[in-house]
């Protein structure tokens, strides 16, 4: 995944993309702040319309969505359960349980959808501002925003390494399931205490790994002068002000919203 | 027998002090290359985790952050900690692996935090002390965060979860206090430790 969004960022140009990232930073700020401020169905629904539009106009599959649903469809189900179980406002069964008597909150079952498109809503945006703007991108108006390059840079780097470690990882287990110690025998729980024996020799593969990388990092210049040149170039246009105003004042309205006229 | 001698934080340049800790790059990618072990030994944990609570209480997924972010912090000091904390929640967020993981950028963070202080009280980085202290502060920090999480966030009644939070202490810190130790004596006998 993270090489394919690293490897799409590259090179795709898109709408949205071509604004300044910390614009489109801006946006996702506020709509962060706004789902936030409140738990209304109306205002979610119309979040909702506007990050769908947000993909068709950028051309990012609908299904990257479906799949985001997926993961966080556990957690839905859990938090939903427990605010069932925990709220006692309007309940709609109950059953005893070993003399206890358990309800089941209709209240609480509004109250679990309500938050499960909440968690829906904060997660969507986020990742969506990593599919559109391009790491590189990223990096520079990172760097441009006053945070030294090398650490600007980190991110871009664990994108372009994070797939090598995980080929790391698949390594060490099948040299460990040479020897007879196979952890995807094991079950979940068991599975957990296992990975230790993995976590030895990939710690210090990648440490010694670091080594090299860093060398050959240092041998191209990397960090050796203040001031850095970069190939990316970024254009702050005049809508890019307009984007950021409009994300902070409307973030704001609706806090005043959700504080002094929401019921 | 057991070496006496004492060590600091960050173990890789014990000559330099634990914040910033070391800035160069090979220190720099270093911590980058643990923090993408961490991601790596997450894809075991999580599971366990989302099959349990959903992922709302994670256990598993926390023995290993705490174990991966309080061995980078020893090794590289503050800065190369933050790195390994904080690089994990952004590609979590960017992958969309999971719905909290903006959340991790703060709980992650404290646990730096968690082993500068367990080192400068306990001025030895590789002993049960240490880890001790650490997993015992670890787990207390990342505790309170977890309560205005679950209150503001989710709208958990928060007196309710009481013994959730009890079992992930109590599981977090004697797991965490192993395997830093022990992490930490295998990384020493490797010989990434200099003065």
């Amino acid at each position: 995944m993270a090489n394919l969004l690293y490897t799409l960022s590259l090179q795709r140009r898109s709408f949205v993309g071509d604004f300044h990232p910390l614009s489109i930073l801006s946006v996702v700020g506020g709509v962060v702040v706004i789902v936030f401020s409140t738990l209304n169905t109306w205002v979610y629904f119309g979040l909702l319309v506007f990050l769908l539009a947000v993909m068709v106009v950028d051309r990012i599959p609908l299904k990257q969505a479906g799949k985001m649903v997926l993961v966080i469809l556990p957690l839905c189900f859990f938090i939903t359960m427990i605010q069932i179980l925990a709220q006692s406002r309007d309940p709609f069964y109950a059953v005893e349980i070993l003399g206890k008597t358990i309800t089941f909150s209709s209240y609480g079952l509004e109250l679990g959808l309500r938050i499960s498109a909440r968690v829906f809503l904060l997660a969507l945006p986020l990742s969506l501002f990593f599919m559109i703007v391009s790491p590189m991108r990223l990096t520079r108006a990172l760097s441009d925003a006053g945070i030294p390059f090398k650490y600007a840079y980190l991110f871009t780097l664990g994108l372009r390494f994070l797939p090598l470690v995980l080929d790391e990882i698949t390594t060490i287990n099948n040299a460990q399931k040479s020897r007879g110690y196979d952890i995807d025998q094991s079950n979940f729980v068991v599975k957990v205490i296992k990975i230790i024996p993995l976590m030895i020799p990939l710690i210090l593969s990648l440490l010694k790994r670091a080594e090299t990388i860093a060398l050959a990092m240092d041998l191209q210049g990397f960090n050796a002068y203040e001031k850095r040149t970069f190939y990316v170039q970024l254009d702050e246009r005049p809508i890019d002000r307009i984007v950021r105003w409009s994300s902070l004042f409307t973030a704001l309205g609706f806090v005043a919203w959700a504080i002094f006229i929401q019921p | 027998m057991e070496d006496k001698k004492k060590y600091t934080i960050p173990l890789s340049k014990m000559s330099v002090k634990a914040w910033p800790g070391r800035t160069d790059t090979q220190g720099l990618v270093s911590a980058l290359m643990l923090s993408l072990a961490m991601i790596g030994m997450l894809q075991f944990g999580e599971r366990l985790d989302t099959l349990f609570f959903g992922g709302l209480f994670p256990v598993s997924g926390r023995v290993i952050a705490f174990t991966m972010v309080g061995l980078g912090t020893a090794l590289f000091g503050g800065v190369g900690g933050f790195i390994i904390s904080e690089i994990n929640p952004l590609i979590a967020t960017a992958t969309g692996t999971s719905p909290i993981a903006p959340f991790w950028l703060i709980t992650n963070g404290i646990q730096v935090i968690a082993m500068l202080i367990s080192g400068a009280i306990t001025k030895d980085v590789i002993s049960w002390k240490n880890t001790i202290l650490y997993a015992i502060l670890a787990s207390l920090f990342v505790v309170l965060l977890y309560i205005p999480l679950h209150v503001f966030y989710f709208k958990l009644p928060w007196s309710k979860l009481i013994p959730m939070y009890s079992f992930q202490t109590a599981v977090s810190i004697p797991a965490t206090a192993i395997f830093v130790r022990g992490l930490l004596s295998a990384v020493r006998k490797s010989g990434f430790i200099s003065e």
